[in-house]
């Protein structure tokens, strides 16, 4: 006999394959979206870590030897000064961002902040520094 | 007996098959589709919303800018740099000086405060509801 076309159990191995692909797919574009969503995140990092930069360049203080950190879900919960703001959010760690702040006096005259904010749900860092 | 072409069950049996495939094959093209246009929206999204902020931060660093957050007629007037021109919002599109001078779109609302004499205050809200805030200290 002839054998034409395909058998029951090629046919199912061919869906089988098909179906297995599919999700291979899906997972590329989940990626993809879960990138984007970090990117907006590290820049959302980078305004808080920004943000406390030019609110120590513009206030009074000077700080020679302190660290601290503080917790905030977004820039826009930053008081309109440095020591205000190291003062409001210091206690509250359920936020979703902490930032560590390193103050040191780097030369006569040069104050240093270091900053590093992270990213308490999905653990990503980053860090900025600043001089006055 | 020499058999010839398919039964009608075979027929059946493989339309079905087949139907079975291309409606998940087309559900999966339009889930995809979705998830990309929601992938490019977030990226051009974030883009605006950056743009918007640095262009605005480097007017407050390069010259004296007096913030006005106030509507007039059509549009959003958000501040005055030193030489009078005007940044302001007009049609979800932020513009410097004339309507032809775009600088980015998709940006809904846009506030520049002055906190003290050095420190102004920052906030754009894009088209698709994201609100960015920060903190920039002027140059001179």
């Amino acid at each position: 006999m002839i054998k034409k076309g395909f058998t029951l159990i090629e046919v199912l191995l061919g869906i089988f394959i098909i179906t297995i692909l599919i999700p291979a797919f899906i997972d590329v574009d989940k990626v993809n979206i879960f990138m984007a969503k970090e990117s907006e995140n590290s820049y959302k990092m980078f305004l808080i870590a920004s943000s406390i930069c030019e609110l120590y360049k513009n206030s009074s203080y000077y700080y020679e030897e302190l660290s601290c950190q503080i917790y905030l879900n977004s820039s826009n919960e930053l008081d309109q000064s440095i020591e205000m703001s190291l003062d409001k959010l210091r206690d509250d760690t359920n936020k979703r961002y902490k930032a560590s702040l390193n103050f040191k006096l780097q030369d006569t005259g040069l104050y240093k902040l270091k900053i590093e904010v992270e990213d308490l749900l999905q653990g990503e860092k980053i860090s900025l520094s600043c001089y006055k | 007996m020499i058999k010839k072409g398919y039964t009608l069950i075979e027929v059946m049996v493989s339309l079905f098959i087949f139907f079975i495939i291309i409606s998940l094959t087309l559900e999966f093209i339009s889930y995809s589709m979705g998830l990309n246009m929601d992938l490019k929206g977030r990226s051009s999204d974030l883009i605006n919303a950056t743009i918007a902020i640095d262009f605005i931060q480097d007017k407050i660093r390069t010259g004296n800018i007096e913030p006005i957050n106030n509507y007039n007629k059509d549009r959003l007037e958000i501040l005055k740099t030193f030489d009078g021109s005007i940044l302001y919002l007009k049609n979800g599109i932020l513009r410097y000086s004339t309507d032809s001078q775009q600088i980015t779109p998709n940006i809904d609302y846009v506030f520049v405060e002055k906190i003290s004499n050095n420190l102004f205050k920052i906030s754009v809200t894009t088209s698709m509801g994201k609100n960015y805030i920060c903190y920039v200290g002027g140059g001179l």
